[in-house]
């Protein structure tokens, strides 16, 4: 049985998908039912094995809702990539512009972005995690960048013309 | 405030949290599909020691005269595996086509030739296209499908149906019933049809047909 720590993490980690708390919440509980039976013992295994039934749920179900139905969860990037994984370490940003940002991202943007900064995952780590090359990874770790810097300078803009 | 990326991120997903409601809700559900104490069911108390200790010795005799390791994952596991995976993946098709003529015409590498599902002949779903793929390494079509309403799109594998690769399947004409595998949260329905394998994911309301029809 997974602790109350445990079910936590998992449900910010279906908000990271989801980004919407009600959402997550059946999104985990979807996956429980789901895998309660075939859980593993360990609790380390048994929280990656229900992180991947939320993730394959949830992309199976972000399609049937055809929002996006021509979104590839699988954006492999054909021209070679020399990205620096640590291009986000270095990245401010305000409190304020941290709700704006992620209500523009993609679902597996904000996933990128939990399992780098709440669980510490490196490249390599996330690529195993969410089964992509790292080529991958990095590309979309580097167009997250891109897409932070530009929310940032429109909303310095939009300030800045707010306030003459 | 400035703060680095990192700790903003972190601090934005830290104030997420489920609700105790909410936590003895699954809680509940938890417990309700809980194995035994151990996560294994309790031998049952009219099995002594020396029944048990026979079964032990039994089994060892078994596993050191199996050909294989005991805990091999079922062929139709691993088909199931291997479709869900790539219906996850969703990569881009090689042909964007409505109809089979479409499909025929585009694979024509394959050892057979693509054909519609009496299956599926009820269910109303529309082709998108297709790419070439695989199952266990034998050379197969998989095709998107999207089924109306609130069904979403599907991932449809037809293969050459090798018996010696796949084992034995259903087989619809012979009155057999798809196998439904459920792989990490997706559904996948495996049987052989026209002397092809068929691999779907997804929910969908099949109507079983009689044989010979």
């Amino acid at each position: 049985m997974l602790d109350r720590p445990v079910l936590q993490g998992l449900f910010r980690y279906g908000f990271s998908l989801t980004h919407d708390e009600d959402a997550a919440c059946d999104l985990l509980q979807d996956a429980l039912e789901i895998s309660l039976r075939k859980i593993p013992d360990n609790a380390d295994a048994a929280m990656r094995y229900v992180k991947s039934i939320m993730r394959n749920r949830f992309i199976d179900q972000y399609r049937r809702d055809q929002r996006h139905p021509t979104v590839s969860f699988d954006d492999n990037d054909k021209q070679p990539v020399v990205i620096d994984p640590r291009v986000l370490e270095d990245m401010v940003i305000a409190e304020h512009e941290v709700e704006s940002i992620m209500a523009v991202l993609e679902p597996l943007e904000r996933e990128l972005l939990f399992l780098w900064a709440v669980e510490g995952c490196t490249a390599q780590e996330i690529a195993d995690r969410t089964d992509s090359p790292r080529g991958t990874v990095l590309s979309r770790i580097h167009r997250l960048r891109q897409k932070i810097l530009r929310q940032q300078a429109l909303a310095g803009s939009a300030a800045e013309g707010g306030a003459s | 405030m400035n703060r680095p990326l990192k700790q903003a991120i972190r601090h934005h997903f830290e104030q997420r949290v489920l609700s105790t409601e909410q936590l003895e809700r699954l809680e509940a559900l938890m417990s309700v599909h809980a194995p035994g104490p151990a996560g294994r069911p309790i031998a049952k108390s009219w099995i002594g020691w020396p029944a048990a200790a026979a079964i032990a010795a039994l089994l060892a005799v078994i596993m050191l005269l199996a050909p294989g390791p005991v805990d091999e994952i079922p062929m139709t596991d691993r088909i199931a595996m291997e479709v869900a995976r790539n219906h996850i993946k969703l990569k881009p098709l090689d042909v964007e086509t409505d109809n089979m003529d479409g499909i025929r015409r585009y694979f024509t590498d394959l050892e057979f030739a693509p054909v519609k599902s009496q299956l599926l002949a009820s269910s109303n779903l529309e082709l998108l296209g297709g790419r070439y793929c695989s199952i266990q390494s034998v050379p197969a079509a998989q095709l998107r499908v999207s089924a109306p309403d609130k069904h979403g799109l599907k991932t449809l594998y037809q293969s050459e149906y090798r018996k010696e690769v796949f084992g034995p399947l259903p087989v619809l004409e012979n009155g057999g019933v798809p196998v439904e595998v459920n792989v990490k949260g997706i559904t996948v329905r495996i049987w052989v049809e026209k002397g092809l394998l068929f691999a779907l994911t997804g929910e969908l309301e099949l109507e079983p047909i009689k044989p010979g029809q």
